[in-house]
């Protein structure tokens, strides 16, 4: 290997073996959660300093099979803030509930170097392989208060169905190596140049079929989002927040992977199903949260109203005639709107943790009863975070939501059609996340409330979730050339 | 650059006095105005060189356009920060800092007491802030952050007392319509950049008409636009059907409906019309739609103002029904009259509200006018100068309002708009009635006042009367300065050149007034409508007459007996035509079924019509297993038919 290959797949490396390395450090001084959260950390700051080393100039290692492109790099720096965020305001949860953070940092980092695998894959089988490596974990962290029926049952059921959900995308693959030859992603597309439109062989539409219903799994698009609800409600807290974000994004990422890179050529096939899938993902996802009670479970409910709106960017890419300017800006607001959606979503989470350090705190919605009295700071941010989810400007919340609905508006058709969807929509969509700013402010707190932990990684998970959300609504500026190039990456 | 680090100053300055007033003010106790108040009074001073600059003619026709910084950087997708300063921003630039200071002043007085005062004052900069990037923004991108910041300003500051639950709804509501509103003028702006690819104003709207007169773009399209941006208008302005958040908003402090439910953030949707003017110009048929919704809402409002009790709303309800004239004269094609109406309304309802708050201050928070009466003797410069405030709003010369009503009533009359015209003189005459009612109640005649207060009532802090006295000024005179000699006023001078070409699109040009003919005519006839109402009032609610120094006693078995005359009539304005009750029923009950209906849906028959496949499938006997494993397997099976739903979806869609 030369130097410029082992430098791709450093990032990648580094992770698997900073995750080794908590294991080992749990071994040497056990039950040290402070030691680990600084290895963590520490690990995870350097991580991304390899990262931006490492660049992404399309260098592809393992015969092309891998590839680390300005894309892979986009995706590598939103994937290691997952990480990061995760494990800076989980301890808050994990430790008054005795559940142990080695493993629960190890396990996020595997599932995360998963992720990244998927990011730079160019080979249907490493897709699959990054796939797997990243929800296996999931399904561990969603079960990891085990002496808590809810998170077991959650669990079991987020694995049985992602078991076959998995299956069912192994199976679209078959189809698409058959009828390609091919499992490389540039030879996929090749062999598939001017196959599309009416007479389109059976078997690669059942192909598409497949591939279409094990994604939409994954990012949890309706109506192939029943396990979300249950898992999100069951896992401890940071889990859930993590679940919302890691593998959606990561699903994402084995979208453009796929659909966009492999499967172009077809998209005049699969865009209504895309369109079909994003129109009825967010409004059922916003309708059910409107009369949820529990924030968890509304919080799930919203991302699966989330992934309608990526999904309206991917729409926008497929609608578009190829090359024009609406399909990379589709893509580009697809990528805007995963990185924005990670900062507020996960910020909010946070938030969420931080009242439940104490145990005993449920989830109901009246626990944020007079927040903004009892933590000002706290309410503030979470207002913060839930005005940006809700996409009111000048939040980061609002300029993704901004960038997918334009460019569905620009890519005309039925996609500009989905634009409508969106907008009524958000519109809708205020009125619960506004009903939790409403407990903060304008009801009294209980007497017996819990006060709010404030650790150190929770301050610093909460002040970098606040100057993502703030900065990328402020100025997109800071992150767009980045998007843009990745979009770039992928288009030929 | 000089002009262009001014302009950025007004707007830095307040949104700095927000942050310090939030991150400081708490531990400022009573002194948290101490950042608020001059940073407000300095962007007022710097506005004004700007305002002088930009009024003599200091940037030219077009303006002074500078772009601060590039916002959105996305491909062909660009939006910049860029603002546009001519002479119709700087007309707006006075209403808005000037009543704005005032009001900052007033407020020290008015919220002294009050242990939330940090968090009003931040919210109050923050607002400053909006309203100021409203009228600067050059593009509908920074507009609609704008349009979409002064509504939440204006939804926290209605709630600001939000232990109350009326104001908590008040808010909501406040905040709910202008959502509607939004929706629309959303989809305006993708419309706009999906026809003409830019959000640029001046250069959209030049490609718009471009497009138009060469035939890329279909008159319809044009219609469409405008309407769709008019819906932002008409519920940030709270014309019919979204009106019924603004009365409501009344439950906020005082200084706020003075300052953004009457003289300012309610103004937007004027501005923005007047802005848009080329936009609109293209199309008859909005033009149309506006003047019919402006005029409407002017004579709805007006016939509820004739009844209600409540100081505050009866002022609420004139604003609606003022801001529904300025829409029907932007209708018309009357662009000036509309803007000077709205300059003339800004002052004088800023000064009428903060006369209302001296009231409720002085009579202990009482805003019933049956429970005051004679406050004249006891708030003698309150008295004084809301009696300026509502001569000027009844029309009476040569105050403000006067001038800028005419000149929207002679303007329709000439512009062929004689139903507009009709209207608008039987709204005068309303008008002149209910300010008279709302003076002879609240001053005159027997006092109702609550006796545990009475002799406490006193005259308002200077804080409090100061501002008062500097806002009649204007009140009084703004008028004769801005408005005579008739039809070539200063104001004229100062904005026709921007209404140009929106008056070519139209066929309208100006003719000189001719004082001894129509235009004579016609300011005879809405004085002598506005003097009819005026009389009756007086009649009927009691006047004090300053020179004579007798005064006229209120008549209160008259009113009784004319209310009783027409009971229906009485009872539809009293409950406000019932709006409230629709409303209710429509969105909040309706509303609230089909929410429910819908997670019905989701949980009976989406996940029932699973589960009860599931149900047949695995037959009776087993349920306890059921109820361990069944879920997963009906979920399982959800996601198999929705997969061959798909299936059969690819296959259908590729075969055809």
């Amino acid at each position: 290997m030369t130097v410029a290959e082992l430098l791709a797949i450093a990032p990648l490396v580094f992770v698997i073996g900073l995750a080794i390395a908590l294991v080992v450090v749990d071994m040497i001084r056990p039950h040290d959660d402070r030691l680990i959260g600084i290895v963590a950390v520490v690990g995870l700051v350097v991580g991304l300093e390899v990262v931006l080393l490492a660049n992404g100039d399309g260098t592809g290692v393992f015969g092309g099979a891998y590839v680390r492109d300005r894309l892979t790099f986009f995706l590598d720096l939103v994937f290691l803030a997952i990480a990061l965020l995760t494990i800076l305001f989980a301890p808050d949860y994990l430790r008054p509930r005795g559940l142990p953070m080695a493993e629960f940092a190890a396990t996020l980092l595997f599932a995360i170097s998963g992720a990244m695998l998927i990011g730079g894959a160019r080979d249907l089988l490493v897709l699959f392989l990054g796939l797997e490596l990243l929800v296996l974990p999931g399904y561990m962290l969603a079960g990891y208060a085990k002496r808590d029926g809810l998170s077991t049952e959650g669990a079991i059921k987020y694995f049985l169905l992602g078991s076959f959900s998995s299956a069912i995308f192994l199976f679209g693959l078959a189809f698409t190596w058959g009828y390609t030859g091919s499992t490389r992603v540039a030879d996929v597309a090749v062999a598939l140049q001017g196959v599309t439109g009416p007479g389109l062989s059976a078997g690669l539409a059942i192909g598409l079929a497949l591939l279409t219903s094990g994604v939409a799994f994954k990012i949890a698009a309706v109506p192939f989002h029943y396990w979300t609800p249950d898992a999100y409600q069951g896992s401890p807290t940071p889990v859930t927040g993590y679940l919302s974000v890691g593998p959606k994004v990561a699903a994402f990422a084995l979208i453009l992977r796929l659909f966009v890179e492999a499967l172009a050529p077809l998209k005049a096939d699969w865009v209504d199903a895309i369109v079909i899938l994003a129109a009825i993902t967010m409004t059922l996802g916003n309708l059910v949260a409107l009369t949820q009670d529990n924030i968890k479970r509304m919080l799930a409910y919203s991302s699966i109203a989330h992934t309608g709106y990526m999904l309206v960017g991917l729409a926008a890419f497929a609608g578009a005639p190829a090359g024009s300017p609406a399909a990379q800006a589709g893509l580009e607001g697809l990528l805007f709107y995963a990185a924005a959606y990670t900062f507020m979503n996960l910020g909010a989470f946070a938030v969420v943790t931080a009242l439940q350090g104490r145990t005993g705190v449920t989830s109901q919605i009246a626990t944020f009863a007079g927040l903004g009295r009892r933590a000002p700071l706290a309410g503030v941010l979470m207002t913060l975070f839930l005005l940006s989810l809700t996409g009111i400007p000048p939040t980061a919340g609002f300029f993704a939501k901004a960038y997918v609905i334009l460019a569905a508006v620009q890519a005309g058709g039925w996609v500009s059609v989905l634009a409508v969807v969106a907008v009524l929509n958000a519109a809708a969509a205020a009125f619960y996340y506004l009903r939790v700013v409403v407990w903060m402010y304008m009801r009294e707190a209980p007497d017996d409330a819990q006060p709010l932990t404030d650790s150190w990684p929770m301050k610093a998970g909460l002040a970098a979730a606040a100057l993502g959300t703030v900065l990328f609504g402020l100025v997109p500026g800071v992150i767009i050339p980045t998007a843009q190039a990745a979009a770039q990456a992928l288009l030929p | 650059m000089p002009m262009e680090l001014l302009v950025t100053l007004v707007l830095a300055l307040p949104i700095a006095g927000f942050g310090l007033t939030a991150l400081v003010g708490r531990r400022l106790g009573t002194r948290a105005w101490i950042v608020a108040v001059p940073a407000i009074v300095v962007t007022w001073a710097i506005a004004m060189v700007v305002v002088w600059t930009a009024l003599s003619g200091g940037f030219g026709t077009d303006g002074l356009h500078f772009t601060l910084y590039q916002w959105v950087p996305a491909g062909d997708f660009t939006i910049e920060a860029n603002f546009a300063v001519d002479n119709l921003t700087a007309v707006l630039l006075i209403v808005v800092t000037t009543v704005g200071m005032l009001v900052h002043v007033y407020s020290i007085g008015y919220m002294a007491h009050d242990p939330g005062r940090w968090r009003f004052f931040a919210y109050l900069n923050l607002f400053m802030f909006s309203m100021l990037l409203l009228v600067l923004a050059g593009n509908f991108m920074l507009l609609f952050a704008a349009w979409e910041l002064v509504g939440l300003c204006s939804y926290l500051l209605i709630g600001f007392w939000y232990p109350r639950p009326s104001a908590a709804i008040a808010a909501k509501k406040a905040f709910l319509a202008n959502r509607v509103g939004d929706v629309g003028f959303a989809l305006g702006i993708f419309a706009v950049w999906t026809t003409v690819g830019t959000l640029n104003f001046t250069d959209a709207f030049e490609r718009l008409s471009e497009g138009l007169a060469g035939g890329q773009i279909e008159a319809w399209a044009i219609t469409g636009i405008a309407l769709l941006l008019f819906c932002g208008a008409v519920g940030k302005s709270a014309q019919f059907p979204l009106h019924v958040w603004l009365p409501d908003a009344m439950e906020g402090p005082t200084p706020v409906s003075a300052l953004i439910h009457a003289a300012t953030m309610v103004n937007a949707g004027v501005y923005f019309v007047a802005r848009a003017n080329p936009l609109f110009s293209l199309s008859p048929e909005a033009m149309f739609v506006v003047a019919a919704i402006g005029i409407f809402t002017a004579i709805l409002a007006a016939s509820i103002a004739l009844t209600q009790n409540d100081i505050k709303r009866v002022l609420a309800y004139s604003t609606l029904s003022q801001l529904g004239y300025m829409f029907a004269s932007l209708g018309v094609g009357a662009y000036v009259a509309a803007i000077f109406h709205m300059t003339a309304q800004g002052f004088t309802k800023g000064l009428l509200f903060l006369g209302s708050g001296s009231v409720i201050h002085g009579v202990h928070e009482e805003q019933d006018m049956n429970r005051m009466g004679g406050l004249w003797r006891r708030m003698p410069i309150t008295h004084a100068t809301m009696l300026v405030g509502s001569l000027s709003m009844a029309g009476i010369p040569p105050l403000a309002a006067f001038f800028s009503k005419d000149e929207i009533l002679g303007e329709a009359f000439k512009n062929g708009f004689l139903w507009v015209w009709l209207v608008g003189i039987v709204v005068a005459a309303l008008t002149a009635f209910y300010m008279f009612r709302l003076m002879g109640k609240t001053f005159y005649g027997p006092s109702h006042v609550d006796p545990a207060v009475e002799p406490h009532v006193r005259e308002s802090p200077r804080s409090m009367t100061v501002p008062l006295i500097l806002l009649a000024i204007p009140a009084a005179l703004l008028g004769l300065v801005l408005g005579l000699p008739f039809g070539a006023g200063l104001i004229g001078q100062w904005l026709e050149p921007i209404f140009e070409e929106a008056q070519l699109n139209l066929g309208l040009h100006h003719e000189p007034v001719q004082i001894l003919g129509v235009d004579g005519v016609l300011i005879l006839v809405s004085v002598a409508v506005a003097t009819a109402g005026l009389a009756v009032a007086i009649r009927l609610f009691g006047f004090h007459w300053p020179l004579r120094g007798d005064d006229t006693e209120a008549q209160p078995e008259r009113v009784a007996a004319l209310t009783a005359r027409a009971p229906r009539l009485y009872r539809a304005s009293f409950r406000k035509w019932w709006f409230d009750e629709l409303n209710d029923l429509l969105f909040v009950r309706l509303g609230g079924r089909v929410a429910h209906f819908i997670w019905w849906f989701d949980r009976a028959i989406v996940d029932g019509t699973v589960n009860g496949i599931g149900d047949v499938v695995q037959g009776a006997g087993r349920d306890l297993r059921r109820i361990q494993t069944g879920r997963v397997q009906n979920y399982a099976l959800g996601i198999a038919i929705a997969l061959i739903v798909m299936a059969g979806g690819f296959l259908i869609v590729t075969a055809r």
